[in-house]
């Protein structure tokens, strides 16, 4: 009995040994990706961007840049990640992704190809963020890499996307819902709206003078990259994407999103600015 | 033509291995057998059964005699013999000679008296009229010597003067002067009258003094046990910091005499056998004779009986010699060094296992449920004593585990661990030139070094392995970037927890189990630590220990009070546990507090 | 040897019930969803009923036989011929049932844990590890069966609880998904599922207790994994609703997946990854234990320990040969669909005709 049981052992010992071990991988041997931009390719169908987390010890010393940004042309995007490996010592994964990031001219071509492979890929998961960028996703992805508050992009991204979800100006946005939206029979997909602070901050449009009155019915209603402000980070999240099945058809501004919410039974708690006709007002 | 025999050879070996075999039964004890059996048919049996057992003892060692008549004959059959089979053979069935000489002689040749210096023989007379020539036989060092001067000596060579004249002339010359000697003159409080040599040197050989009296065919065997022991100290493995502070030490009779002292009990037995031909060491069973299960003691006896070798020295060796399954990562006999523990074991109906000269005392049979208790959880009100062991059954998954866990999670499962922490676990990897499953086998062994360094290192010095440990472990190893910062807390949590399982012998099992379970992580992650732990819980339950499933209470399934992995308050406990099958199953009643319901006379009282 | 070993009432349903649960970690909850639509829970509770009241009748009937397993009984009713050509006709379902179920556990584990590993390793190390303890005996396995019980229903219960946000009751609305029609037809199918809890009959001379507890044990594991199995369904509908349920090769992985209860708290699969690889373990070695057993039986051989390599071999080689996985899962949807008829009728036969000739002698 003991020999046979020794013998077994030798046996399993023998082809684990021989075979080595399967997919083991060194934490340092892989690039982990942050966010997946894609955007329109000029020489090939995509332009697929990868922000890829550099890795920091913990106890700080010199601060080193914490991601760092490469964007390669290709035919797919798990084509764009192979190819990336041949200009990258790491071997690239999805398993710590964040979110994807679409531009908004692939977006209006029909995002179903993209994130069809997304969804059927083991690395990647839905509970990705799927956000859709006005203008260039790769743009995003170089001006994302500016951290103010973090030290890490990871939690940058989910942070800022939960810290939308308490003032309802971005609905609840990632693959799984997006993929949800885009298979029942009921309904359509939505995605949260991104886009990059061009504009100088001295030239704030003041647009048209159109009295408080109509400044306080129109509050909120802000496109990203519109949003008045100073200071602060150079990507603005607010409004949401609208689809027909899986093209964009339009985008709604943060109080249409909070509109939208309110008929989807989703809104929260946020502040509201209502006008009073004084002369209405009794006790 | 040895080619040929040796390919024989070698195909037998591989039909060895690949037919089968009947698996020899190798306990043939069940303890649940005969569940439903009365318990006055179990004392029959019992009784019963140590008489067969006895008897067959005895005749095992006729067996061994050889031609006890010879002896007597002649001295020079006897010598030849002696030259011929060897000496203790011839001791067995000697018997004390009336002829003094002849005794002395004997002995010369027993105890080679030249050469042995710490064997004394005293001569004297006593002084009866006509003065007896007599001595006294000890071994120096084993004897209380004021006994052997206060209580031997001096009654019977100078107090004898100062009996009356006509009291001395009564003296019966000849016929039992022993017996005379024993019931007049000698004040010791242990006298016995023994005739073969077998019996005395065994009394003389624990310390005891054998008086030989010219024209006897007696001996006197006076116990003057008195050797320098160590007083009942504090526990060193078994620490804690409510209850008594008191362990066993190496004397069996002051250790039996702990037991007894905590536990008042007149049905508290304590039977002795000897194990080990060379040595003889005695070996106490102890157990409450209305409690433990007849055919546990008997097993207990026959196991211990049956072991044929020369010499059981500690505790440690009789456990090896009896437990069931030699290879299992855990023990199967409980070993502790405290009396509160022992007693604790046997009021549930264990047997305790006393060997003599160790300061440990086995319990059978055991779970690994008693293994993971302290006796701190009994001390310590109901919930923090639950706190404790909840703690303890974390300690030993991470003791078991974490290594394991560690390797899988950074090799394979890379998406478990948060991205701020995995990108720092990987920056700190980055320095480090050996694959992870490297590192961790290289801190795991350097911290059993510094654990085995600190337990042999001499006291003086004991200091040095705590600075060379801690700064191997701390900060030389990470500064050179050899071993990520990491991993240093991955391998202290480990070692804390291995540290914190209260059975020494369990802390061993799991430490060396966690090396197994850190390769099959390296090979295939979780998958390799779950078909670790599939197996390794397989091979638990089918353990016994003397014959109780090592997993009682839980698995297979019997009724139990609730004590196994957290207890219940000390007054919810109303039954004993059922695998030992004890004669009395009921610890207290259902209500055991009497104070809860108005007890009936408290009116009559007040009046 | 043989009657040596005795188990209890407590192992033996945990332990069936385990055999039958370990279904909802491999297709069980896309299958019914692909044939109930949002009504695949009531097909699942309406199969728990139907197999409920067949256990009731078949144990009541195998109670007039008092510590005689299947085999026994087919061999005493139908001469040595035929007996043992049925007998060997059970022994053949299970030994593709095990070895079907070993490939798509390896392949799950490729799926979920491992991606890299050769299946060959995979079906190696289960039936290496199954044989281990199906050499240590029925008493192992269900000890162990029954230890681990606890911790496999918390994991379940955590995963259930733990995808709390994605909860919405509107997804398993239409009630009455694919129509009555087909729920009555899928629910009598869906039996199969249940086919497990036969194995009792065939272990039956291990039991410490009556046959009246057998039923009960039978019983109480159908119950228990009916609702296990209705909740997970439920889950699994709300939380990935029905068109996209359908794709997902394991379900319960996915929705493992899915659990994200903010930064801190995400991507924790592999956790109960490992509860249910255990769970595997334990399945397949009663699986091959069980086999085994009714091996030897039906030979009347005093020992089953000998047979177990060969059986071992043959189980591995039968589970590799299945091109991919495709396949297997196939397999599974036509045991899923087929199976009842060795798993209930053949018994419920047997047993009517015992009893018919039984009444005859009398």
């Amino acid at each position: 009995m003991k020999c046979r049981f020794g013998l077994l052992v030798l046996l399993l010992i023998t082809i684990i040994f021989t075979q080595g071990c399967w997919g083991s991988q060194e934490t340092d041997e892989l690039g982990y990706v942050i966010l997946i931009g894609i955007d329109k390719g000029e020489k090939n169908i995509v332009k697929v961007s990868f922000q890829i987390a550099v890795p920091q010890p913990v106890e700080g010393g010199e601060q080193k840049k914490a991601t760092e940004v490469v964007t390669v042309e290709a035919a797919s995007i798990f084509g764009a990640k192979e190819l990336a490996s041949s200009f990258i010592s790491k071997n690239l994964t999805f398993v710590h992704n964040k979110a994807v990031i679409v531009s908004e001219d692939i977006a209006k071509e029909g995002l179903s190809k993209y994130i069809n492979p997304l969804v059927r890929c083991r690395e990647l998961r839905r509970t990705n963020y799927l956000t859709v960028v006005r203008g260039e996703a790769s743009e995003f992805l170089e001006h994302n890499k500016e951290l103010i508050f973090e030290k890490y992009t990871s939690r940058y991204i989910d942070l800022l996307m939960n810290a939308s979800k308490f003032t309802g100006f971005v609905p609840e946005s990632n693959i799984h819902k997006f993929y949800q939206g885009l298979k029942s029979p009921g309904l359509q997909p939505i995605t949260a709206l991104m886009a990059v602070k061009n504009k100088e901050d001295d030239k704030i449009t003041k647009g048209q003078d159109i009295g408080n009155e109509k400044k306080a019915e129109e509050e909120m209603a802000y496109l990203p990259g519109d949003i008045p402000r100073k200071g602060g980070a150079k990507i603005e999240i607010i409004g949401q994407v609208v689809f027909r099945d899986d093209k964009l058809v339009g985008f709604l501004n943060g109080k249409e999103t909070r509109y939208y919410q309110m008929l989807t039974g989703d809104f929260q708690k946020e502040y509201l600015l209502f006008q009073i006709r004084k002369n209405l007002i009794r006790v | 033509m040895g080619n040929d025999s040796s390919r024989k050879k070698f195909w037998n070996i591989i039909a060895n291995i690949v037919t089968f075999k009947e698996e020899k039964c190798k306990e043939g004890f069940v303890l649940n057998d005969e569940g439903n059996e009365s318990s006055e048919g179990k004392q029959n049996k019992n009784i019963y059964n140590v008489k067969t057992k006895n008897s067959r003892t005895n005749k095992v060692e006729g067996n061994d005699l050889k031609k006890p008549k010879q002896v007597h004959k002649t001295q020079g059959c006897r010598k030849k013999e002696k030259y011929d089979e060897g000496k203790s053979l011839v001791i067995e069935e000697l018997f004390v000679e009336p002829n003094l000489k002849t005794n002395k002689e004997y002995l010369d040749k027993i105890y080679s008296l030249s050469k042995n210096k710490d064997i004394i023989i005293r001569e004297f007379y006593i002084a009866l009229d006509p003065p007896l020539q007599a001595f006294v036989l000890f071994i120096d060092g084993l004897c209380d010597k004021n006994i052997i001067n206060g209580s031997i000596l001096k009654p019977l060579m100078v107090l004898l003067e100062e009996v009356k004249e006509q009291d001395r002339k009564k003296v019966p010359i000849g016929g039992n002067i022993a017996e005379y000697i024993r019931t007049h003159l000698l004040p010791g409080h242990d006298v016995r009258i023994l005739d073969k040599y077998r019996d005395i040197l065994d009394n003389v050989n624990f310390g005891g003094t054998a008086l030989f009296i010219e024209g006897s065919s007696k001996c006197l065997v006076v116990e003057t046990k008195g050797w320098d022991r160590r007083t009942v100290g504090r526990p060193e493995a078994e620490q804690v910091i409510m209850g008594p502070h008191e362990a066993f030490n190496e004397t069996l009779r002051s250790n039996t005499g702990l037991i007894r002292k905590a536990l008042r009990n007149e049905k508290l037995i304590t039977e002795m056998v000897k194990a080990g031909s060379r040595n003889n060491t005695d070996v106490g069973i102890m157990y409450l004779e209305d409690l433990a299960n007849p055919k546990l003691v008997d097993e207990v006896k026959r196991r211990i009986t049956s072991i044929k070798t020369d010499y059981v020295g500690a505790a440690g060796v009789l456990e090896q010699f009896i437990e069931e399954d030699p290879f299992m990562i855990s023990p199967q006999v409980l070993t502790t060094e405290r009396p509160d523990r022992v007693v604790s074991f046997l009021v549930e109906g264990h047997v305790a296992i006393i060997i003599d000269g160790g300061p440990q005392i086995l319990v059978v049979p055991i779970t690994l449920f008693s293994l993971l208790h302290s006796p701190e959880d009994y001390y310590l009100r109901m919930p923090y004593g639950n706190f404790l062991r909840l703690l303890r059954i974390a300690a030993i998954f991470i003791a078991m585990l974490t290594p394991g866990i560690y390797v899988s999670v950074v090799n394979f499962h890379q998406e478990m661990i948060p991205t701020e922490l995995l990108l720092a676990i990987a920056a700190s990897h980055v320095t480090v030139p050996y694959p992870t499953i490297f590192e961790v086998f290289a801190m795991e062994f350097s911290f059993e070094l510094i654990r085995e360094a600190g337990v042999r290192v001499p006291g003086v010095i004991g200091n040095t392995i705590g600075i060379v440990g801690g700064l191997i472990l701390g900060q030389a190893a990470v500064q050179a970037g050899i071993i990520s910062p990491i991993l240093i807390i991955v391998i202290a949590v480990t070692g804390l927890a291995s540290f914190a399982i209260p059975n020494y012998s369990l802390s061993f099992g799991l430490r060396g189990i966690r090396f197994v379970f850190t390769i099959l992580a390296a090979i295939f992650g979780f998958f390799g630590i779950s078909g670790g732990l599939f197996l390794l819980l397989i091979s638990l339950v089918s353990m016994k220990s003397f014959g109780v499933p090592f997993l009682a209470p839980i698995a297979p399934k019997t009724r139990t009070e609730p004590d196994v992995v957290l207890r219940g308050p000390v007054w919810s406990m109303e039954e004993r546990v059922d695998y030992l099958e004890p004669l009395d199953r009921h610890r207290q009643p259902e209500v055991s507090r009497g104070w809860i319901k108005k007890p009936r006379g408290g009116r009559k009282n007040e009046e | 040897m043989k009657n040596k070993v005795y188990i209890g009432y407590s192992e033996v349903a945990t332990l069936i019930s385990i055999m039958i649960g370990t279904k909802a970690f491999l297709g069980y909850p896309r299958l019914v969803t692909q044939l109930g639509m949002t009504a695949g829970w009531i097909i699942v509770f309406f199969s728990g009923l139907i197999s409920l009241c067949l256990w009731l009748l078949i144990s009541s009937f195998l109670a007039c036989f008092p510590k005689k397993s299947l085999t026994a009984i087919t061999e005493s009713t139908f001469g040595s011929i035929i007996g043992t050509v049925l007998n060997i006709v059970v022994f053949t379902f299970s030994i593709l049932v095990i070895s079907n179920s070993l490939r798509i556990f390896s392949e799950v584990v490729i799926i979920t844990a491992l991606t890299e590993t050769p299946v060959i390793v995979l079906t190696l190390v289960f039936i290496l590890a199954a044989w281990i303890a199906a050499y240590y005996g029925i008493e192992a396995i269900s000890r162990s069966a029954y230890i681990s019980f606890p911790f496999i229903i918390a994991s379940v219960i955590a995963v259930l609880i733990l995808l709390y946000p994605y909860y919405d009751f509107k997804q398993i609305t239409p009630i009455w998904g694919s129509g009555i029609l087909s729920i009555g037809k899928n629910s009598f199918l869906g039996i199969s599922a249940f086919g497990e809890v036969i194995l009792l009959c065939y272990i039956i001379h291990y039991f410490q207790f009556d046959v009246k507890k057998v039923k009960q044990a039978g019983a109480f594991s159908i119950i228990l994994v009916t609702i296990f199995f209705a909740a997970i369904v439920i889950v699994y509908q709300m939380v990935l609703p029905v068109p996209t349920s359908i794709e997902t090769l394991v379900p319960f992985y996915q929705l493992s997946r899915s659990i994200n209860l903010g930064h801190y708290f995400q991507r924790v699969e592999s956790i109960f990854v490992m509860f249910w690889i255990f769970t595997a373990f334990l399945r397949l070695s009663m699986g091959l234990f069980v086999s085994t057993i009714i091996f030897q039986d039906t030979l009347k051989l005093p020992y089953y320990r000998p047979l177990l390599p060969a059986i071992c071999l043959l189980v591995f080689s039968l589970s590799l040969t299945p091109a991919d996985m495709m396949q297997t899962v196939m397999y599974e949807d036509i045991k899923f669909n087929y199976g009842w008829l060795v798993t209930f009728v053949l018994p419920l036969f047997i047993l009517v005709v015992a009893l018919i000739l039984k009444r005859k002698e009398e």
